[in-house]
């Protein structure tokens, strides 16, 4: 059955993996993809704050992956090159997509019946004006916030994700959540 | 007062209320800068991702599985995409090269301009040359009114990575430039 694994992949590490599918065995990327999915799709979603663009990117970067698996030459792991493919779909996607970000305004809310459930509802609140905010963010403040904060990368890795320096990344992660600060009230400026 | 870098203040910010610095003990407008930022981002780290269906996963396995069978076995790239173009139509413009290069010497050094049909001040003038040889008719007209669909059946049966293929698989400008390629030492 398409998008199941074989079973004796299961032992296989990513590079064997990826040297199974180059040589013929596509059902070994079945299981990369098994592996993987979940954290593209964070990814993605923390990018687009919402599930039907997190799965299409998801999508979208597991296929450019499998298309680009022979230029893979394993000078990083595999999840850290599939994760770049990810983002850079992502970046795209986030300078071209109508943005549509979930929002408080357009979910439902939550009913609150006690002291814990309000709390709850409190929290679940203030998390949706965040990722609202986050999805406001330029798109570099965004990616850097994105990959600093949720994927807890280096500077220097950011930097060389986004082709920047060092010192950019920095000062994007910095405007970054001031920007952030501002749009949720914290700093009217 | 020296204020805080952005070194600084970034490291104060993402290490949380569990490292200080001695400015902040003086510094006002630096601690309200720091707590403020920490907050903030401690909202960030706060926002959790919603957790699909759990039937979502083996759906999106389905979906990737599919697009990549309805792409066809064959869409794994090992390596430069073009090489399969590249080298035999590299392999062709040489060929070409040389033919005309030799062909060209050896009649410099056999047949006089008269006899050629070619005056010094026209050998560059392919339609003179034209009129007097065969070989450098064929030659001239691949240059000049360059017929690929001719040098593409010249060059045998159009098999995927033959010299053939690549003749086909060319774009209009990557054959304007093959044109001039070629032209250039038929003018010499």
């Amino acid at each position: 059955m398409p998008g199941e694994p074989a079973a004796d992949l299961d032992a296989l590490d990513d590079r064997a993996l990826v040297e199974a599918c180059l040589a013929g065995r596509r059902e070994a990327f079945d299981q990369i993809v098994v592996r993987h999915r979940r954290a593209v799709y964070r990814l993605c979603y923390r990018f687009v704050g919402n599930h039907e663009d997190a799965t299409d990117l998801a999508q979208e970067s597991f296929l450019k992956a499998y298309r680009a698996l022979g230029s893979f030459k394993g000078d990083s792991a595999f999840g850290t090159w599939l994760h770049r493919i990810a983002v850079n779909l992502s970046l795209n996607a986030v300078a071209t997509r109508a943005r549509r970000a979930e929002t408080s305004e357009g979910r439902a809310a939550p009913v609150a019946s006690g002291p814990d459930q309000m709390s709850l509802v409190l929290r679940e609140e203030r998390a949706a004006q965040v990722r609202a905010a986050i999805g406001r963010l330029a798109p570099r403040q965004r990616a850097t916030l994105v990959l600093r904060v949720y994927q807890e990368m280096p500077h220097q890795e950011i930097a060389d994700l986004l082709g920047s320096s060092v010192g950019a990344v920095k000062a994007n992660f910095f405007h970054a959540l001031n920007n952030l600060k501002r749009l949720l009230g914290g700093d009217p400026g | 007062m020296t204020h805080l870098n952005l070194d600084e203040r970034l490291a104060l910010i993402e290490a949380g209320g569990e490292r200080e610095h001695p400015h902040l003990l003086l510094c006002a407008r630096c601690r309200a800068e720091v707590d403020a930022a920490r907050a903030v981002l401690a909202d960030a780290r706060a926002v959790t991702v919603p957790e699909p269906s759990p039937l979502f996963w083996d759906s999106l396995s389905r979906r990737i599985s599919d697009r990549i069978f309805a792409d066809g076995p064959d869409r794994v790239s090992v390596g430069w995409p073009f090489w399969r173009v590249l080298v035999p139509l590299t392999v062709t413009v040489c060929a070409l090269l040389l033919a005309v290069g030799v062909d060209h010497q050896t009649r410099q050094r056999t047949l006089a301009p008269a006899e050629a049909g070619v005056s010094g001040e026209d050998a560059g003038d392919l339609a003179d040359v034209t009129g007097t040889d065969d070989e450098w008719a064929l030659l001239a007209r691949l240059a000049g009114e360059f017929d690929f669909e001719t040098l593409a059946d010249s060059l045998g049966p159009s098999r995927e990575g033959t010299a053939g293929s690549a003749v086909w698989e060319l774009s209009e400008q990557e054959r304007i430039e093959l044109t001039a390629l070629l032209r250039t030492p038929l003018q010499q």
